[in-house]
């Protein structure tokens, strides 16, 4: 069989990446992948695989740039690289840290977050979570109204945040507060790295759509922050949001990941005996088609990025279209189960319950991150200019 | 290079009044255009170079291909160049290669695997794109050999008609008609290019894609309803915003169909590249064509722009080769109950 895209080093570099998760990748944490139906496995998965990539390879930050401690990959490189993850089943290492805080540290950081922050995410010291949405600030994320009021040698913070993926996991929060009231809203706003081990932070869970604990409130009370925890200049907070989410929207290299979970679900239809009927079959070749195309739309994004760079607007496409396909994948299993899907909390050995919560967890992914009505609206304004 | 060039030529030679006109004049080739596209070399870059061509790739041929696609060429260029050219040149058929690269010839590909007969043929061949234009047919025999008909033999009558997209097509109606037969065994060959001038399609498709949203980002930046411009309004902004995001994912799902195309080594390979294509662009394109009629109110559904006659071409290019529903049985058979869809559509497997 012929590689379409790739040289021979690229190829020479895919055979070593493959050799690597046939000796290195165990099955315990490949199950444990199998099981995942929320947006992140659980720290013991995720985390168990970061370290044997950081310690066996030096891998575990893809996208980092050599002089920060990554492989100083360029995006065909990753593009194999989470490929072959997905395809092998690899657990997906946990994000928030590796790819969303880590280029901000980077692009925007003091000397002193770059020598301190960046080597304990890369080893899984630190746990980091995002605290951007508030209660009155979703989608219009300029409303946020937490605030940090400087005070001595740094600042006191009051106020809360919510949706926070794994802050109960979490001991470090990339934050956007407000730091003065500006006429226009987005420049009052600054961002820091708050310590959440301190006195003065409250996580509460919230319960969602499948039953699963992953996001919570998150509130602080007259919490004190060091003037070293302030990312950036006072008031470059939605610059460097914007930069993050570029990374959030833009990087993540979903087409292997979506592949996995269609072949997950192609699994589970053989095993009920559901491929024999030809919609099932041809919804799957669709989805396939839609998958193909999605993985070429990433890999032309993605081969003119440098390492360490934003892909830019043409992010919100990918995540657009990301979403959109790990739903309608998610609704398939649905389909395949047909109503073997009533036994959600019944059968804890069979995949029925994983691929439900997957089905109903999925509905998030055209909400957080910017919901789809918000990609669009950028894409309007940046992609179709009007 | 040959893409800019070419690009000037139709700006300059293929405007939508000389399009209309041509039409109402009941043209079957615009010869002068079609001198001028031999001339730039059009015919035979995708003919390697030891057969007298450029070489270019799948890939090179659909970039040419989408120019023609957005000013809504209706030429058979496809039809009557590049498939029998692509055809030939894989059987290396020399002197049959010359006749069409030098002009001389203009052949026409039939499927003619219904027809009656081994050395005189009989029966009938619907809907030949360009059999109007062309002087004779590459006929697939019932086994998979290629026989030459004569277009003007008395005993062959072709109707003539337009298609929906404008171009030329005709009904072929051969009675006890001597066919030479000039190769065996093509299965494969014309299976291939079947396959490419699908892919090709989808690249001509691409080009419409493109103008029509194109046009329609102009046309609501100008329009004004309401005391605003057509712009102002969100769900206006949402619904070009899905046009623009068909449009990259058109983008990606052409160049991949060309790139997988060129290289696959069997046939699930090839099913996957080109029915995937085919697929993606079937839902892209009428998402895109229809929005685009849409948010030009009356003027969409009028002859006074171009608009109408893009959507017409969605509706050919879901019609012709295959339609979605075909493609989707492909993508169910050949990709997925193969096991193939697990693997990276665009790296392949490793071995």
């Amino acid at each position: 069989m012929t590689v379409a895209v790739l040289s021979p080093e690229q190829t020479k570099f895919r055979k070593e990446v493959r050799e690597f998760l046939a000796e290195h990748l165990p099955e315990e944490l490949q199950q444990a992948q199998q099981r995942v139906s929320g947006v992140y496995p659980e720290p013991e998965v995720s985390l168990a695989w970061q370290k044997i990539l950081h310690e066996k390879k030096g891998w575990a930050a893809p996208a980092w740039p050599a002089q920060f401690g990554g492989p100083g990959w360029d995006g065909v490189e990753r593009f194999i690289f989470e490929t072959e993850c997905a395809l092998a089943g690899a657990p997906l290492v946990y994000p928030i840290g590796i790819r969303l805080v880590a280029p901000v540290v980077q692009a925007f950081g003091s000397d002193y977050q770059k020598t301190e922050w960046l080597p304990r995410i890369l080893d899984g010291t630190d746990y980091w979570c995002q605290g951007f949405s508030e209660p009155g600030a979703g989608s219009d994320l300029a409303a946020l109204s937490s605030r940090a009021q400087k005070q001595g040698d740094g600042y006191v913070v009051n106020g809360s945040k919510i949706w926070t993926t794994h802050a109960h996991h979490a001991n470090r929060m990339i934050a956007l507060l407000r730091t003065e009231d500006t006429e226009r809203r987005q420049e009052g706003i600054t961002a820091f790295g708050i310590d959440l081990t301190a006195p003065g932070v409250e996580i509460r869970p919230i319960i969602s759509i499948d039953g699963e604990h992953e996001v919570n409130e998150v509130f602080f009370t007259d919490l004190q922050v060091p003037l070293s925890a302030q990312i950036g200049e006072e008031g470059q907070g939605w610059k460097i949001a914007k930069y993050l989410l570029e990374f959030e929207r833009g990087t993540g290299l979903f087409a292997g990941r979506l592949r996995s979970s269609l072949k997950r679900i192609e699994r589970v239809a053989r095993e009920l005996g559901r491929i024999e009927d030809p919609e099932i079959l041809c919804d799957l070749g669709e989805l396939t088609a839609e998958i193909d195309c999605f993985e070429m739309l990433e890999f032309m994004t993605l081969s003119a990025v440098e390492p360490g760079e934003s892909p830019g607007p043409v992010a919100s496409v990918l995540k657009l279209r990301a979403s959109r396909l790990k739903q309608a994948i998610s609704q398939l299993g649905i389909k395949i189960l047909g109503d073997e899907a009533l036994r959600f909390d019944a059968d804890s050995d069979s995949m029925t319950g994983t691929l439900v919560a997957e089905a109903l967890s999925a509905r998030a992914a055209t909400i957080f991150g910017g919901a789809a009505e918000i990609q669009l609206s950028i894409i309007a304004k940046s992609l179709a200019r009007i | 290079m040959l893409t800019d060039t070419l690009a000037r030529l139709l700006a300059d030679a293929y405007s939508f009044e000389h399009r209309r006109a041509l039409v109402s004049r009941g043209a079957v080739i615009d010869e002068e255009l079609w001198s001028q596209l031999s001339e730039l070399g059009i015919f035979s870059a995708f003919v390697s170079e030891e057969q007298g061509g450029f070489g270019g790739t799948l890939l090179d041929c659909g970039v040419v291909m989408q120019e023609l696609g957005r000013v809504l060429c209706m030429e058979p260029v496809i039809a009557l160049a590049l498939a029998p050219m692509r055809l030939l040149a894989a059987l290396d058929l020399e002197d049959m290669l010359d006749a069409q690269m030098s002009g001389r010839s203009r052949f026409a590909l039939i499927d003619g695997r219904n027809l009656k007969g081994d050395e005189l043929f009989t029966g009938s061949v619907r809907s030949v794109e360009g059999a109007p234009g062309a002087t004779a047919f590459l006929l697939r025999t019932p086994d998979d050999g290629l026989a030459v008909i004569d277009a003007e033999h008395p005993r062959v009558k072709v109707s003539a008609f337009r298609m929906v997209d404008g171009r030329v097509a005709g009904d072929i109606e051969i009675d006890v008609v001597p066919a030479g037969l000039v190769a065996s065994n093509c299965g494969e060959a014309f299976d291939k290019v079947k396959a490419e001038i699908a892919v090709v399609e989808q690249w001509f498709e691409l080009g419409s894609m493109l103008v029509a949203t194109e046009s329609t980002i102009g046309y609501v930046s100008e329009r004004r309803q309401f005391g605003k411009e057509l712009a102002q309004f969100q769900t206006v902004q949402t619904a070009v915003a899905e046009m623009a995001v068909a449009c990259e994912e058109a983008k990606a799902s052409t160049t991949l169909a060309a790139i997988a195309l060129d290289a696959a080594t069997d046939a699930a390979q090839m099913d996957r590249a080109c029915a995937g294509g085919q697929l993606r662009l079937s839902r892209l394109c009428e998402r895109v064509a229809s929005s685009a009629v849409q948010l030009h109110g009356g003027m969409g559904v009028s002859e006074e722009l171009p608009i109408a006659a893009h959507y017409r071409q969605s509706v050919a290019f879901r019609s012709r080769n295959s339609t979605a529903q075909t493609a989707r049985q492909t993508m169910a058979n050949a990709v997925v109950a193969s096991g193939l869809f697990a693997s990276s559509a665009i790296m392949g497997g490793l071995e």
